[in-house]
């Protein structure tokens, strides 16, 4: 069974997400900040990560950068809601970090969870 | 966006195709320091519509997931499932309001491809023609083989704002006039309009409405700005069409004498903006200036990449103590808008006093196109500048200041 690590530090998405991803068959854990989801992967490896991007603490690029660096094959999903104060929206950053999804909150739910379904299977 | 017009419709234009603005004019009520104030104004409203877009997205993927989980327990058909879908329909609404919103603030990624705006003004004038009152005439001229490079549909979208704006001002008919056609744009004949000199696509748009009051024009770009009835509409339509403007290097201005009519020009640069190649230059210096670490580490790692040199610096105070000291030497400084110490624009005249004719971007943190900048200012970036952006303004603004030497 496929492992799904959330990291968001938004409470509703995290458990909206563990859900909607149990509710699919895959087993969950979730994190509320980068530091806090590297630490949950070191302890025990996800198939795929699913990170915001824009979180206090350790934020998403940096996070995606330390994970692909633990080079474990792991697929990466990075959302975000867009951009605050003025800075970007870094979704095109995070792909071309090597994220292998990167969608725009809020997100259609089949999408997401066809698009993890097809990472998985590859 | 402006009150009724009476049934008896000015004709505020002289004739189709006549000139419907005196070229160049800049619209006499914006002095360079209400320009400036509405400058910040949009500022902090394009700051804090980006931060309740990011909190609305967030709760908005919170509903819609929610809802999407209760689909799973309750039958469609069901009293429960048709109002579940309903709120669904709820939920969505409310992101494309969202996304208006970020389109004004400017935060989102756009894919950008050549698109011919004579088709454009026409598809969008058929649209805007079938919801205006019956007895409005429309007159088009529409210069072909004009083409800007953007994102088609969001340009679409603010064109058809504009026009949209300009038929709910004439709800019992009138004149609309709809130009597009090419002109130069220079800072002689254009002074203090923040756009770099070169040549533009200029859409104009005219009503022959009731006008906009002069105390209204500051604000109507400012989102959720509206005059409309309750229910009439948010307000965002022309907040969009500044956004999407602004984004494209271009510029929306307004002009309107009172029970006049207006006039909107939406101006878009057709020289594409060079992306200069990687190594395109040597040796030439740009001053970076910006209070936020951020900015100048992307700032310098764009420009670095074209072969430029780069001083970033994050003190203004100190930026101005080694220019009058007569320390410093650069082609082109690139001055954010709003920093600690002395400000971008009071930055940049002094710079310029300092060192005569060096052109001097102005880099602000939200939408400004269509400003009036100080007289200091070559030109105005939007922040947060994509590497590729800032490269290609300071390539034309190196280019400007060559070809004046």
């Amino acid at each position: 069974m496929a492992r799904i690590l959330v990291i968001d530090d938004d409470e509703q998405v995290r458990d909206m997400l563990q859900q909607v991803y149990e509710r699919n068959g895959y087993t969950v854990e979730t994190a509320a900040d980068g530091a806090a989801g590297l630490h949950a992967f070191r302890c025990e490896p996800a198939d795929l990560v699913l990170t915001d991007l824009l979180m206090p603490g350790k934020e998403g690029l940096e996070t995606i950068h330390d994970l692909l660096a633990e080079k474990t094959g792991v697929k990466i999903i990075a959302i975000s809601g867009g951009g605050r104060l003025g800075h970007l929206c870094h979704l095109a950053t995070a792909e071309r970090l090597g994220a292998d999804r990167v969608f725009a909150k809020p997100i259609d739910i089949p999408r997401l969870l066809a698009a993890t379904a097809e990472l998985l299977a590859g | 966006m402006r009150p009724p017009e009476p049934n008896d419709p000015m004709a505020p234009f002289a004739s189709p195709g006549g000139d419907i603005l005196p070229r160049g004019a800049v619209p006499p009520e914006q002095t360079s320091e209400t320009t400036l104030l509405a400058a910040e104004r949009m500022e902090a409203l394009g700051a804090l519509a980006g931060s309740i877009a990011h909190d609305f997205n967030n709760v908005l993927f919170g509903i819609g997931g929610y809802a999407e989980l209760l689909r799973l327990d309750v039958p469609a058909e069901s009293a429960a499932g048709r109002n579940l879908s309903q709120l669904t329909r709820a939920a969505d609404r409310a992101r494309d309001l969202v996304a208006q919103v970020q389109t004004f603030a400017r935060l989102g990624d756009v894919e950008r491809v050549d698109v011919p705006l004579d088709d454009l003004v026409a598809r969008t004038l058929d649209m805007a023609r079938s919801q205006a009152n019956a007895s409005t005439t429309v007159v088009s001229q529409i210069q072909p083989g004009l083409e800007v490079r953007a994102d088609p549909a969001l340009l679409a979208r603010a064109v058809l704002n504009v026009l949209t704006n300009a038929t709910q001002a004439m709800p019992h008919g009138g004149r609309l006039l709809v130009t597009l056609s090419a002109i130069d744009v220079d800072r002689r004949r254009h002074p203090g309009l923040a756009l770099l000199p070169g040549r533009y696509a200029e859409i104009v748009v005219a009503d022959s409405g009731l006008g906009i009051p002069p105390g209204m024009r500051p604000r109507i770009f400012e989102p959720f700005f509206t005059t409309r009835q309750v229910g009439g509409g948010l307000g965002l339509g022309l907040s969009v069409a500044h956004g999407v403007t602004a984004a494209l290097s271009g510029a929306i201005v307004v002009q309107s004498t009172p029970r006049d009519g207006c006039a909107f020009r939406i101006l878009l640069p057709l020289e594409p903006l060079p992306a200069p190649a990687p190594g395109t230059y040597s040796g030439q210096c740009v001053l970076l200036v910006d209070d936020d670490p951020t900015a100048l580490r992307s700032g310098r790692e764009g420009l670095e990449l074209l072969g430029l040199d780069v001083m970033a610096r994050n003190d203004s105070r100190a930026v101005l103590a080694e220019a009058l000291a007569g320390d410093l030497h650069f082609d082109v400084a690139i001055v954010d808008h709003a920093m600690p110490g002395i400000a971008g624009p009071e930055l940049a005249q002094r710079l310029l006093e300092a060192h005569d004719a060096v052109p001097i971007v102005l880099a602000s943190g939200l939408p400004t196109g269509g400003i009036l900048a100080p007289d200091a200012v070559t030109a105005v970036v939007t922040k947060p500048f994509l590497p590729h952006e800032v490269a290609a303004v300071v390539a034309r603004a190196l280019r400007c200041a060559g070809s004046q030497r």
